[in-house]
């Protein structure tokens, strides 16, 4: 199949617009073609837009409209927080919010760390290219 | 929000029943209370029978709407009957509203969501920035809509708008 992100029950979403913006939620139901019912362990379930959603490459397994003690712990069996936050989206998002909170001694900080690598990666590059030449 | 009253007006001109409307409004139903919804994280399948007046007589219908609090269903009603048949609030009433199970659903575009193993794709998938304040009017480059659902196909002018959107899915693949 082409596809390899469905709508289904126990798909997690990212929300990308809105109140619940950046939240990690999971599908408990569909409403109907365009809305599904969502739910996370810190917020109440409810409806949402799938315009709001992003679907995730994770799924878990739950029961259709499941109980919030059986979601909470499903999701902890899968242990979704932190294959997100290990997975290449997750990594980058997590850096956006870093690079956003950073205040001005903090990208000084940065910014000294940048020219020291770029310094390391200058030497490595020279002797390799003598190493070249000769 | 819709606020649900059950009133029959039938057989009158559309203006004077707005009179009618508010004059009861305010004389006979001093106290209005919202009634909340029960359950509101359950979807249910509302069944609404309602009356319409269109331009050239009055009809019955009845339609069905998933949702999860009846307020909600019943908005849908209205913008789908405006939407659909060109009938505007003050011309609808609604006399009955239920919640059907899903076995006594007679509708399709109800009924093809009654799995409890649903899954379907998202087609269409128009990226939007999180908040309006970043919206511009020009891009630099074209929106892939495709990325998300991780689709191997180039883009493909799909019909959306069908109710069953099985057949879109197949359209696509």
């Amino acid at each position: 199949m082409p596809f390899k992100r469905y709508v289904e029950i126990g798909r997690v979403a990212l929300v990308n617009y809105g109140k619940d913006y950046g939240k990690l939620v999971v599908i408990v139901d569909v409403v109907d073609q365009n809305r599904a019912l969502v739910d996370a362990p810190d917020m109440v379930r409810g409806q949402m837009n799938f315009k709001r959603l992003q679907l995730t490459d994770f799924k878990i397994y739950i029961p259709r409209v499941p109980k919030k003690k059986t979601l909470i712990e499903a999701m902890e069996k899968a242990d979704v927080k932190n294959k997100w936050e290990n997975s290449s989206w997750g990594k980058k998002l997590i850096v956006q919010k870093k690079r956003a909170s950073l205040n001005d001694f903090d990208r000084f900080k940065i910014m000294l760390a940048k020219i020291k690598k770029a310094g390391v990666v200058r030497q490595e590059l020279a002797k390799l290219k003598k190493e070249n030449a000769s | 929000m819709a606020l649900h009253l059950l009133i029959k007006w039938k057989g009158e001109s559309p203006c004077f029943r707005e009179h009618r409307f508010f004059f009861h409004l305010e004389h006979l139903m001093p106290n209005i209370l919202n009634i909340f919804e029960k359950n509101p994280t359950k979807i249910k399948n509302y069944g609404i029978w309602l009356c319409y007046q269109s331009r050239t007589g009055y009809h019955n219908m009845y339609k069905e709407y998933r949702d999860t609090i009846l307020n909600g269903a019943v908005e849908q009603k209205y913008t789908k009957i405006v939407s659909r048949h060109r009938v505007r609030f003050p011309c609808i009433q609604i006399f009955k509203t239920a919640t059907i199970p899903a076995k006594l659903c007679k509708r399709d575009s109800t009924k093809q969501l009654h799995n409890s193993k649903i899954k379907f794709p998202l087609v269409f998938n128009k990226v939007r920035l999180p908040t309006r304040k970043l919206k511009t009017t020009y891009k630099a480059s074209k929106p892939n809509l495709f990325k998300f659902s991780h689709c191997n196909e180039k883009r493909v002018n799909v019909v959306y708008g069908s109710k069953i959107f099985g057949s879109e899915h197949l359209l696509v693949c």
